[in-house]
């Protein structure tokens, strides 16, 4: 414990006298680990379909880890109206539509949303549980099998 | 080749393909960045027309808007040159616009000259005429009359079969 102390006060001890050396240095940042707001487990995501689900959590990845747009994931309903196709503790499929990170396309440019968002699907992935989408859907949904949900969006950017 | 290229935003600067961020709004808008410069200082909401470096402040301000306008006059000062116009081909006119002023106000006068010397011939035409006048005139008015009644007539007769139709 003792040496320890001593251990960091030398370290303090030398990076004041570097300070003292070299005034118009920067002093060291303070870096912190970065955020990464791609959709990873215990990941929160709004929904933007009609099933009545207005949250849920990402429990499992069907294709990559972590997810990004345009890939399938297993979720729990967090939070939902009480006259929904789904209710809250149920277990679905869903896909990833908007997500806040930063995706490169393949001809260079990058893309991101103002936050995760994902459309329920049936727990096979073979078709949406909903009958709409609400807002702008990202185009990479068009590759996967989710056709379905790319025509139901009103708009794919 | 033309490149097709998309405006920034936030600076109004041109993104070449493969460059730049999007940014998706959830109410459907999407704003495209050139740089991480742009992107950073659209989520601080800075106003691009507070900083000089933006094509919307150089709107604003109007600058480089006067060059523009100089080089607009001098190209169309350039632009005089003689034409031909129908009826004076480019000849004649390049033949009168060479002409000595001399020769232009002879030409001139001689013109005026001949035009004063018709004149004066009509009169005198006219004053002898009137000398000669006063004894035909006597005569003339009975004849005018019986003229104007034979006209008349005849009209009224071709007037009458097609009257009423």
């Amino acid at each position: 414990m003792f040496a320890a102390a001593t251990a960091a006060a030398r370290g303090l001890g030398s990076c004041l006298a570097r300070s003292a050396a070299a005034p118009l240095l920067r002093p060291p940042l303070l870096t912190q680990p970065r955020r990464d707001m791609s959709i990873h487990l215990k990941t929160r995501l709004n929904v933007i379909d009609n099933t009545g689900a207005k949250e849920v959590e990402c429990i499992d990845f069907y294709a990559r880890k972590p997810a990004r747009l345009g890939d399938a994931i297993r979720v729990v309903v967090k939070s939902a109206k009480h006259d929904g196709r789904v209710s809250k503790k149920d277990i679905v499929g869903a896909v990833v539509v908007r997500q806040k990170a930063k995706m490169q396309r393949p001809d260079g440019s990058v893309i991101f949303f103002q936050e995760n968002a994902c459309v329920l699907m049936k727990r096979d992935l073979s078709g949406p549980i909903g009958t709409r989408v609400t807002g702008p859907v990202a185009r990479e949904l068009r590759q996967g099998r989710f056709m379905k949900v790319v025509l139901m969006a009103s708009r794919v950017v | 080749m033309v490149v097709k290229t998309e405006l920034c935003s936030f600076s109004g600067l041109r993104i070449y393909p493969g460059h730049g961020i999007m940014y998706v709004r959830g109410d459907q808008k999407s704003f495209k960045f050139v740089s991480r410069k742009a992107k950073s200082l659209f989520t601080q909401r800075i106003n691009p027309r507070k900083l000089s470096w933006t094509v919307l402040y150089r709107r604003a301000t109007k600058k480089g808007t006067l060059e523009d306008a100089m080089k607009k006059k001098a190209r169309k000062v350039t632009k005089a040159t003689v034409k031909s116009v129908a009826g004076a081909s480019l000849d004649i006119i390049k033949a009168k616009r060479n002409q000595k002023p001399e020769v232009r106000a002879a030409a001139r006068e001689a013109a005026l000259r001949e035009v004063k010397e018709r004149t004066k011939a009509k009169q005198a035409a006219k004053k002898a005429e009137a000398k000669k006048a006063p004894a035909a005139a006597k005569a003339a008015p009975a004849a005018k009359q019986s003229k104007a009644m034979a006209k008349a007539g005849g009209k009224a007769g071709k007037a009458g079969p097609g009257g009423k139709r």
